[in-house]
């Protein structure tokens, strides 16, 4: 390797979204800069213009095929907002059972089939067992786990939407149609069955942990605020509550904050080697403000789960550190955490006496020319805002993506990892995947996360053959 | 051959329709976003508590791949031509777009399966419209990237995972356009007949096994 030059990872593998990862090395061979770009562009923000805003949900859902429910959720109560309506109380529960069943299908993917190999292998294997067919060879039961509790929550979703991906049921005023009771009893069904799963499979990453001491130590060991929506009582929640913001030393920092306002607090910045914006905590500037979301975030900000073993589970997560807990590895149980806590809430759920209500939609024309609508979802938190004509026809679009508020903590993420690890003189698969494994913890979904704000600084190289710059077009 | 939304772990798009004659249920497809039916329950499975789990059709037909990138979508096509040929049969028609791990429990549940997909003119020798049969090999071993599966990675797993060993074939039409749009061109069009009667001839021969 030549000193003083660049080691580029391309692509990021086992993520969801396309991405690489440059980093810079000094004459020494050691690490000087690292950064995370994301390499694709959506752009759904522009592309629904002019659109009706009964449609935004249908539409939105398909910026994603792994957290599509989180956008149709988010999207439908920024659809509410404009609505101005309050939505029946049986629909309000049965959203909540689609997001729950939508997490515990993206967190199973996420640890079963991204994350497993490493955590099972460890983080020098052979990249050819490094993968979900490995493991089904060296641990099939963790294999077999994880396709069943995948299956458990697509299948939720399957029963409450119609189809697994890209389900239409969640629209304007609240779902499209109501719970059957038979649907009902197969959910209920299966919830032995998946809270085994959880069980054993939480028991088994813990017994993991020791092996991984020193990444623990270096995978996002750095402080950062943390911000989530959680309930009026500071309990885990999906679907709605109030903002809350703490600090590395785990003390609330911003509380009782209104998402709909969120435009007061998250600002974002646009880089030029990346599609990936960056929020940022506005009264602490860019990019002091770094902020992290999603799980590890969540039970950091949570003083309750609300459900027996989550609650157990998350007492015991709170013991890892006296501070917040800071180590972005700990995503990893975090989520196992939130797993266990969706399928005990969901039995609470589908338990209540009014789920089979047939009440599930408010109708109401639009009463407000301005909605936005917040959710957590399975990455952390997630905003939806729009703007209508008299028309009810869509003007404008603001998406804050919970990937990209993990913008700023993934990219310190990679330097701290590569700095610590990656040796210009001496590179081995183990190092680099290393830096993979990192963003890996915050299981990115890079698809969803690429929006424009305003307009997206472009950059057009044409290259010969040879790699000679023959002609450069930049829009800043 | 898939050309789904790219992404190094994608979801799919999956749709159910039983043939008419059984159907107890449908769910909604690609084609009809807004309607949303209920679903009846199954005869329950095995649990924790300790019931028997629901079982799949005899035949399985797997038709993968991407409906709006043109010839991509010609195995939903010829699904749709599948469900009436075969309504009252032993057989199930799933209709995705791509093949994720989780469909080797699908596959592990039925005797024989048919994949059904677009091949690139490129893997043909750049001959549209030919129909390819043949029985998956499993010997090749597990992919190196999970990004897209194949069939025989689906079926190896589903070997792997349950014990099972389904009889598994993939029938392919080799396509011309694979790009943005929801027609077929015309010598695929004109080709989706032979494509039919190959996979007929493998259910029937299946049956008579």
């Amino acid at each position: 390797m030549k000193q003083g030059s660049s080691i580029v990872i391309d692509p990021v593998t086992r993520i969801e979204g396309h991405s690489k990862i440059t980093l810079h090395l000094n004459e020494d061979g050691r690490v000087e800069e690292a950064r995370f770009h994301v390499t694709q562009f959506r752009g759904f923000e522009k592309l629904c213009e002019g659109r009706p805003f009964y449609e935004m949900p249908s539409l939105m859902a398909r910026i994603c095929g792994i957290c599509p429910v989180s956008h149709l959720i988010a999207s439908a109560k920024a659809c509410d907002s404009l609505l101005a309506v309050r939505i029946p109380p049986t629909a309000d529960k049965l959203r909540r059972i689609f997001g729950l069943a939508q997490v515990t299908q993206s967190h199973a993917l996420s640890l079963f089939h991204l994350s497993s190999p490493d955590l099972l292998f460890g983080m020098d294997a052979d990249p050819a067992i490094s993968n979900i067919f490995g493991v089904a060879e060296k641990n099939p039961e963790l294999a077999l786990d994880g396709i069943r509790l995948r299956q458990f929550g697509q299948r939720i979703i399957e029963r409450l939407g119609g189809k697994r991906i890209h389900p239409a049921w969640v629209v304007p005023g609240g779902v499209s149609e109501p719970l059957t009771e038979a649907n009902r009893d197969a959910i209920l069904f299966a919830i032995p069955d998946a809270l085994a799963i959880a069980e054993r499979t939480l028991e088994w990453f813990k017994s993991t942990m020791e092996r991984f001491r020193e990444e623990i130590s270096t995978f996002g060991n750095f402080p950062t605020l943390f911000m989530g929506i959680v309930k009026k009582d500071n309990g885990l929640t999906f679907y709605g509550g109030k903002l809350r913001i703490v600090d590395a030393s785990g003390h609330v920092v911003a509380d009782d904050l209104d998402p709909n306002q969120y435009y007061d607090y998250i600002g974002e910045k646009v880089e030029p080697w990346s599609y990936l914006k960056s929020s940022y905590y506005k009264p602490k500037g860019f990019p002091d403000g770094v902020y992290r979301v999603g799980p590890l975030a969540r039970l950091n900000l949570a003083d309750r789960c609300g459900t027996p073993r989550a609650d157990q589970e998350l007492a015991e997560f709170h013991e890892l550190q006296r501070t917040a807990v800071l180590s972005s590895f700990h995503y990893h149980h975090a989520r196992l955490i939130e797993i266990l806590y969706c399928i005990e809430r969901l039995e609470q759920l589908l338990n209540d006496p009014e789920i089979l209500s047939k009440h599930v939609r408010a109708v109401a024309r639009p009463n407000a020319l301005e909605g936005v609508g917040a959710a957590e979802a399975p990455r952390g938190t997630l905003f939806h805002h729009y703007k209508i004509d008299e028309q009810g026809l869509i003007r404008w679009v603001n998406l804050i993506i919970a990937t990209g508020q993990n913008n700023l903590a993934m990219n310190r993420s990679v330097l701290q990892v590569a700095k610590h690890y990656v040796h210009g003189k001496r590179l081995t698969p183990g190092m680099l995947n290393r830096v993979e494994a990192v963003i890996r913890c915050y299981d990115p979904c890079l698809s969803c996360s690429t929006h424009a704000f305003g307009e997206m600084p472009l950059r057009v190289q044409l290259l010969s053959p040879e790699g000679e710059l023959l002609d450069e077009v930049a829009r800043s | 051959m898939s050309t789904a939304p790219s992404a190094t772990v994608a979801g799919v798009v999956q749709s159910v329709r039983r043939c008419p004659a059984r159907s107890t249920l449908h769910l909604t497809t690609c084609r009809s976003p807004t309607a949303v039916i209920a679903r009846s329950a199954r005869t329950p499975g095995t649990n924790a508590s300790g019931a028997t789990l629901s079982t799949m059709p005899r035949i399985l037909i797997i038709a993968y791949g991407n409906p709006m990138r043109s010839d991509d979508g010609l195995a939903w096509r010829a699904a749709d031509a599948l469900e009436k040929k075969l309504a009252g049969t032993d057989v199930e028609i799933l209709r995705l777009h791509q093949l994720a791990p989780e469909h080797a429990e699908t596959v592990s549940r039925s005797e024989a399966v048919i994949f059904v997909d677009a091949a690139s003119p490129n893997e043909t020798n750049g001959q549209p419209g030919k129909v390819h049969s043949s029985p998956i090999d499993t010997s090749a071993g597990p992919p190196r990237f999970s990004h897209q599966l194949s069939p025989a990675a689906v079926v190896g797993l589903a070997r792997q995972l349950y014990g099972i060993n389904p009889r598994a074939f993939t029938v392919t039409l080799t396509g011309q356009d694979f790009d943005h749009g929801e027609a077929l061109s015309p010598v695929v069009a004109a080709a989706l007949p032979a494509l039919v009667a190959q996979i007929e001839e493998l259910v029937h021969s299946f049956v008579l096994a």
